[in-house]
């Protein structure tokens, strides 16, 4: 009877284990695939992947534009889901009546399940048709709009992030604030946001992870045309791409190098979200000593 | 464990379904490629397979280079590209020369300029050659200078990678690095949805994709259609080709002589590109 249970935890063991590294495999198979697809174009083009030149028939294969396209649009999907994003999180942890949670918290998780060819899809119908007469530009194909679709598709990553953010935020805490006459508002940028501030910055880099990886939205609504606006800052120019949107709209039909060089953006792609990924752990890691502290 | 069930059950109700069609041995054929070629090999497939229920076509997109690897390689039977085959397909396949791919050329594609509906009511119908290239370079940014309307041109065109970009840009000579887009688009489907969408943007996407919400231009006074296209007297023509690796044999051969009869002329008719002369 004791032989029979110690072979079945043994069994049931392995087949854990078996599922916990089949996944480590995965990882370890596409980093391998990843470096290996990428070595030729990093040994054509050396540090040359960072100009600006991608010139398919002459072999160069300078992924520049993308690199500062990807930053700009984030950038700018930022500043937009930012400030609403910890706005909504701190009004639905703190302000709404619980009715209006009930509702309004699975609203907004579902927002953050919808696939990201629909938000492409209103994109490309509705928002570059807006914005081009709106603005008066040569087209809405702009970085403007990629901020646009990636801020609204990172606000709920933040929003529901931060939520739990706030909401671990010791209720003694919030209570002796309360109790010495401060205010609400007092309470929540004196206590509230400076307590839970590691949570909300995890819930930040997560949804700027998104903005940074995200394709089919994005690849939809950019100029995807391999050149920096000019000037740099201009978002309303018709023009650039992000390293995502650069690997989608040619991996159909690249041939030879200029296929290993989308392996070799796919690299550096990988490089930035693990950094942001590590950096966002980090953070989870520095709450949670805070709150067992004290 | 849920989940391991349902995958064993669904695993076993497919088994048992194709059990119940295959009882005979198939021939299997596979062809990928170009999205171009795309809807004339998948509705000749459908009706090959009607013709010969013991073969069974799979189709597959990706693109013209992967059309032209997969043959090569062994993975497709037949690789389908819009444009010819180029000893740099082939750089990184060892043992497979760019003479051992034979082309079958099946249909003739003419690529249309469009212009926003909104630019041909304002009296633009007409391009020369000059004029287009012109437009691609960046010499000509307005459309007064075509006789339209004092607005700023929104030049679409197709992503460096694609069979299309590079035939545009062969046919007009176009260099690579002069050549400033707006936008670039990885489908003919976004071509014509950015040109569709806009009131002052010019594309060019393929002869099937013409409607009335982004009508073509003459280009050199010459309308893009069948007529013109079949007999060459429209600039702008290419040809649609199905690779295979040495001769075709076989259902590969059955295929092929099917696309070329006046059955599967009629389904590249149909599907909006030129039959071969």
């Amino acid at each position: 009877m004791l032989l029979s249970r110690k072979i079945k935890e043994t069994i049931i063991k392995n087949i854990f284990f078996i599922s916990a590294a089949f996944s480590i495999f995965i990882i370890l198979f596409i980093f391998y695939f990843l470096f290996v697809q990428a070595f030729p174009a990093f040994q054509h083009v050396g540090f040359g992947i960072f100009s600006t030149d991608w010139v398919v028939s002459e072999g160069k294969y300078g992924i520049g534009a993308a690199i500062y396209g990807t930053i700009i649009v984030t950038l700018g999907a930022m500043i937009i889901a930012i400030p609403l994003g910890i706005a909504g999180a701190i009004f639905l942890s703190e302000l709404a009546p619980s009715y209006l949670r009930t509702i309004l918290k699975p609203l907004i998780e579902l927002l953050a399940g919808v696939p990201s060819i629909v938000f492409g899809f209103i994109g490309i119908v509705i928002l570059v048709n807006y914005l081009q007469p709106t603005f008066g530009l040569l087209s809405g194909y702009t970085f403007l709009a990629g901020s646009l679709i990636l801020g609204i598709m990172a606000i709920p990553i933040i929003v529901s992030m931060s939520d739990d953010a706030i909401k671990a935020v010791p209720r003694e805490l919030k209570e002796a604030s309360l109790a010495v006459g401060a205010t609400k508002w007092q309470t929540i940028k004196k206590i509230i946001i400076p307590t839970s501030i590691s949570g909300i910055s995890a819930a930040v880099i997560l949804g700027i992870g998104r903005a940074v990886g995200e394709t089919m939205a994005v690849s939809l609504v950019l100029a995807n045309t391999m050149k920096i606006p000019v000037p740099p800052w201009n978002i309303f120019q018709s023009t650039g791409s992000t390293i995502t949107s650069l690997i989608f709209t040619h991996t159909g039909e690249a041939t030879g190098l200029a296929t290993n060089a989308l392996f070799a953006s796919a690299v550096i792609l990988f490089i930035i979200v693990a950094i942001m990924s590590i950096a966002s752990n980090i953070l989870k890691e520095h709450i949670q000593k805070k709150f067992k502290g004290g | 464990m849920r989940v391991l069930g349902l995958f064993v059950s669904i695993t076993l109700i497919a088994t048992f379904f194709s059990g119940c069609t295959q009882n005979t041995a198939k021939t299997k054929i596979s062809l990928g490629g170009s999205t171009t070629v795309q809807p004339i090999a998948d509705s000749a497939a459908a009706a090959f397979m009607k013709l010969h229920t013991n073969i069974t076509v799979q189709v597959y997109g990706g693109g013209s280079s992967v059309g032209i690897k997969g043959v090569a390689k062994g993975t497709y039977d037949i690789g389908d590209a819009s444009r010819s085959a180029v000893a740099d397909d082939l750089k990184d396949i060892s043992g497979v020369t760019i003479d051992q791919l034979i082309p079958h050329k099946i249909a003739l594609d003419g690529i249309a300029i469009i212009v926003s509906k909104h630019i041909y009511d304002a009296g633009v119908t007409n391009i020369s050659k000059a004029q287009l290239k012109g437009i691609y370079n960046h010499t000509i940014t307005n459309w007064k200078t075509l006789g339209g309307p004092d607005a700023t041109i929104f030049v679409v065109g197709r992503d460096t990678s694609s069979g299309t970009y590079v035939s545009f840009n062969d046919m007009l000579k176009l260099n690579e690095t002069t050549q400033i887009l707006d936008k670039s688009s990885s489908e003919n489907a976004q071509v014509k949805a950015a040109v569709g969408g806009a009131n002052n943007a010019i594309g060019y996407v393929g002869l099937g994709f013409v409607d009335s919400t982004t009508p073509a231009l003459k280009l050199n006074g010459i309308l893009p259609s069948i007529a013109t296209i079949s007999n060459n007297t429209y600039p702008l023509s290419r040809s649609l080709i199905l690779y295979t690796k040495g001769e075709a044999t076989g259902a590969v051969k059955m295929f092929i002589d099917f696309v070329l009869s006046p059955d599967g002329q009629a389904i590249v008719e149909q599907e909006e590109f030129v039959p071969l002369p």
